[in-house]
């Protein structure tokens, strides 16, 4: 079924397009989702919750990017906005936000990505934690490349900027990174 | 820093790299459409909260009449309410 169809049929209701557009899609966006959530209970309920907007919201979907840059973005909205949610739960509000140290950071449980190697599942979840410690802007730029492997110009579609703002944040992603975890290494590795 | 902990850092970064795509459950599809046939019958959030703050300006509209109405009446004693209703001069006492 081309892309065209497939929006046509979820535009006139049909149950089938809705139900190869979950099959087509569910694992690239549970991987998004898990990526920035870091949570395999959240990501799912994230992945549904799109799923379900689409389905309501398809009729106003004008086809303006492609289907894959629209799922992407309402994916990564809707992390950001749980994420900030459960960071507003957990520190109890903006005057303690304010004096919570980035060091609680690490303090957080591991995460261990199922599709890591079995050789790089603690470096990788070292990694997670650094990437928990990015402005939203480079985590989102740096999992999109690395978790989907997508390029920059589609990178820059989802996050609605240009290529060069993409490829700034990803080189200050890495930056940054590197000097997280020197930080982090200094302390914990000897 | 030293040549092993910047080796450690750029493996770190690299660990990624070769990331398998996590599969996401495969009863998503049924989950959905549950959730979907859940929320059917409920009014959507933001509809709820428009219909509450309705509900609330047209209780307060009423609260401010019922105030008004009562403290007109108590401007007047029974007889200046007839003499108003049939449009009476009350004799005036000096």
């Amino acid at each position: 079924m081309q892309e065209t169809d497939l929006i046509q049929g979820l535009q006139k209701g049909q149950e089938e397009a809705f139900q190869k557009l979950v099959a087509m899609y569910k694992s690239r966006l549970y991987n998004t989702a898990l990526g920035l959530l870091q949570n395999e209970n959240d990501a799912e309920d994230v992945t549904q919750e799109v799923f379900i907007k689409v389905f309501q919201a398809v009729r106003h979907f004008k086809g303006e990017s492609g289907l894959s840059t629209w799922l992407y973005r309402i994916t990564v909205s809707h992390s950001l906005d749980l994420l900030r949610k459960k960071k507003r739960q957990k520190n109890g509000g903006l005057w303690q936000n304010w004096f919570t140290k980035k060091e609680e950071e690490w303090n957080e449980p591991d995460f261990y990505h199922p599709g890591a190697a079995a050789e790089q599942k603690e470096m990788s979840a070292v990694l997670f934690k650094a990437i928990r410690q990015l402005p939203e802007p480079q985590q989102v730029a740096f999992l999109l490349q690395k978790m989907e492997n997508l390029g920059q110009s589609e990178i820059a579609t989802i996050m609605k900027t240009t290529v060069g703002a993409v490829e700034s944040l990803l080189q200050r992603a890495k930056a940054n990174l590197k000097k997280i975890l020197e930080g982090y290494y200094q302390k914990h590795y000897k | 820093m030293n040549e092993g902990m910047r080796k450690r850092i750029d493996e770190t970064l690299q660990s990624l790299d070769n990331l398998q795509r996590a599969e996401a459950n495969a009863y998503l599809y049924s989950k959905i459409c549950n959730r979907i046939q859940e929320r059917k019958g409920l009014i959507p959030q933001d509809i709820a909260w428009r219909m509450m703050l309705a509900l609330l300006t047209i209780s307060l509209v009423n609260l401010f009449t019922i105030r008004q109405l009562e403290a007109k009446k108590k401007d007047y004693n029974g007889a200046e309410l007839v003499a108003k209703e049939y449009a009476i001069m009350l004799p005036t006492t000096y």
